[in-house]
Order: C-alpha cells, then sequence, then structure tokens
C-alpha cells in the first residue's frame, strides 16, 4: 500500500527528475525495513514533489546539453528557463493589442449597413372609408398614394375626404386660427384636413 | 579553461556532505545516504528527496559526473556518482574556507575577554 503510494508520488514528479531518478528512489525504499521509515520517505518525496515543480522550473524538461569527447559542452544554454518579467509584459502588451485589434476589426465589419430591398406596398383604404361623410353614390373615389418608407419609420399619407358641410382646406386654415382666438376656452375639436398622415 | 571555484562558496550542508562522501570513491544513491550519515555521526540525515535534488543540481553544475548503471551490482536500479576534477577543486577550497573559519574561531575563543 505504502509502496505503490510512494511510487505515485515518484509519478508525479517532472518527466526529467521521475526519467533520472525514480528507479533508484524506489530502491532506497526497497530497502527501508520499518514502516516509521517507509512513511518518512513518503513524506519525503511529498516535499521533493513540491520543490521539483515549484523551484526546479529548469528541470522539468531534459537540457538542450551535447558534451563532446572531452566532456567540453557543444551547446549550452545560458538563459534560464523561465522568461524574464519584462517579457512577461510585453507579451501581455501585445496580446492585449492583438486581440484590441481583432475585436475593432470584427467590430468594424459588424457594423457594414445591410440593403434590403423593401417592396412598397399600396395599401388601399377600406371600402367603407371611401363612402365616409359622402351624400351621393357619384362622389368620385380618390386613389390613396402608396406607402412610403423612410429609415425604418411607416408613413400612411392617405387622403381623407372631408365631411360634408365642412370648409375646403384653405378656408378650414382661415377658420382654424380664427376659432381658436375666438373659442379659447372651448374644447371643440379642429376639423378633419382632406389629408391626413400616420407614422409609425 | 579552469573555472574560478569561488563562485560556488559556501557550498550549502546538503552539498558538502554528499562531496565529501563521494571524494573517495563513486557510489550510488543509498550507499551517499548511508555515508553522510556515518560523517556526520547520525545528527545529519539526508532524504533521497534532498539527495537527489542536490544530485541533479551538481550534475548540472558539473561538479558531480553521472557514471550510469553497473552491470553485476545486487540491484541493478542503482546508479553510480562520481567527483569530477571541479567537483574536488570546490571541495578543495571550501575546506579551505572552513579551516580559516575554525581557525579564527578557536583563535577568537581563546583570547581572554576584556572586561
Amino acid at each position: 500500500m505504502l509502496r505503490a503510494l510512494y511510487r505515485c508520488v515518484l509519478r508525479a514528479h517532472p518527466p526529467y527528475f521521475r526519467q533520472r531518478f525514480t528507479e533508484e528512489m524506489e530502491s532506497i525504499f526497497d530497502h527501508a525495513e520499518s514502516t516509521g521509515a517507509k512513511v518518512g520517505l513518503l513524506v519525503d518525496a511529498g516535499i521533493s514533489l513540491g520543490r521539483q515543480w515549484g523551484l526546479r522550473p529548469q528541470f522539468w524538461e531534459e537540457p538542450t546539453v551535447a558534451a563532446g569527447p572531452d566532456g567540453v559542452p557543444l551547446f549550452h544554454t545560458l538563459g534560464h528557463a523561465m522568461p524574464r518579467k519584462a517579457a512577461l509584459v510585453y507579451g501581455a502588451l501585445l496580446s492585449a493589442l492583438v486581440l484590441n485589434g481583432i475585436s475593432w476589426t470584427m467590430g468594424y465589419a459588424w457594423n457594414h449597413p445591410i440593403f434590403i430591398e423593401f417592396r412598397q406596398p399600396v395599401i388601399t383604404p377600406p371600402a367603407s372609408w371611401a363612402n365616409r361623410g359622402t351624400k351621393g353614390p357619384n362622389v368620385p373615389v380618390v386613389a390613396e398614394p402608396p406607402l412610403y418608407t423612410d429609415q425604418g419609420r411607416v408613413i400612411l399619407i392617405f387622403n381623407a375626404p372631408a365631411h360634408a358641410g365642412m370648409p375646403a382646406p384653405a378656408e378650414a386654415k382661415s377658420s382654424d386660427s380664427a376659432n381658436a382666438s375666438s373659442n379659447k376656452d372651448s374644447h371643440s375639436q379642429a376639423p378633419p384636413t382632406s389629408k391626413q398622415g400616420m407614422i409609425f | 579553461m579552469k573555472e574560478d571555484t569561488s563562485s560556488f562558496l559556501p557550498l550549502s550542508p546538503a552539498t558538502l556532505h554528499i562531496l565529501l562522501s563521494l571524494a573517495g570513491e563513486e557510489l550510488h544513491g543509498y550507499a551517499i545516504m548511508q555515508e553522510v550519515q556515518r560523517q556526520s555521526e547520525g545528527k545529519y540525515r539526508l532524504g533521497p528527496g534532498t539527495l537527489y535534488d542536490n544530485l541533479q543540481k551538481m550534475i548540472e553544475r558539473r561538479l558531480v559526473e553521472d557514471l550510469g548503471q553497473k552491470a553485476g551490482d545486487e540491484d541493478p536500479r542503482r546508479r553510480y556518482y562520481r567527483l569530477s576534477t571541479l567537483g574536488r577543486g570546490v571541495l578543495a577550497a571550501e575546506i579551505a574556507r572552513l579551516d580559516g573559519v575554525v581557525r579564527e574561531g578557536k583563535l577568537r575563543l581563546q583570547k581572554p575577554r576584556r572586561a
């Protein structure tokens, strides 16, 4: 049980250390006779695990040193395994800039207006509207203008024939101002004009 | 090219004991642990984690040479280690430094204290 646990802890070590020393450490564990000594070795392996991962990043992988016949290294890396702090800061800054650029480009692409051709529907007013306010059947029906769209708004302009007895638009305009001055306190509605529009 | 040994000094107790145990002959890890215990009369016990961490560093700094496994050994998993020329020089420099410390210490302790 303890041996299996010890083996697991050794296998969790960085690859280079594991490849190099695991067998020998297992051999030492096998030499331990008492359970107390084995527990001690287990604790030691746990500390070693933390030390190797936390404090020895340069030994996580096999160093790239090739030695010549006389023991002189043919190639040696002088730099540290971990990048410099300044390099990390520059890297973070560069990443932020690139990400920002990509986001801006995508935003610019998405802001392009999409042109969709709308058909202009022709709305014919109901037949009852045509005869509204008319007395005789021979009153000509004026065709309604088509429906217009203007940047998302829908403007409906249609001709509503004036009620019988109502003044013509020009007259209504003058009488409106007169009415406004004379019947200031009254709540009488303004007479309908011949052209009405609705914006939706 | 001769490397300056003073850049390695002072050595940590574990490094000093390992170099000292390898000064006589090439040894495997378990034998190094036993030798360190013998040298310190049981006062300093080196665990395998500390031993191999130090050996790794010393091999990388070329103070110790890894000889690999030996055929005919009772346990074929054992690897043997040997002190390099540089390691021997560093050990000698550390012993000389400690010798100076001991002499100075003795001298100071022998002098009567001034009131």
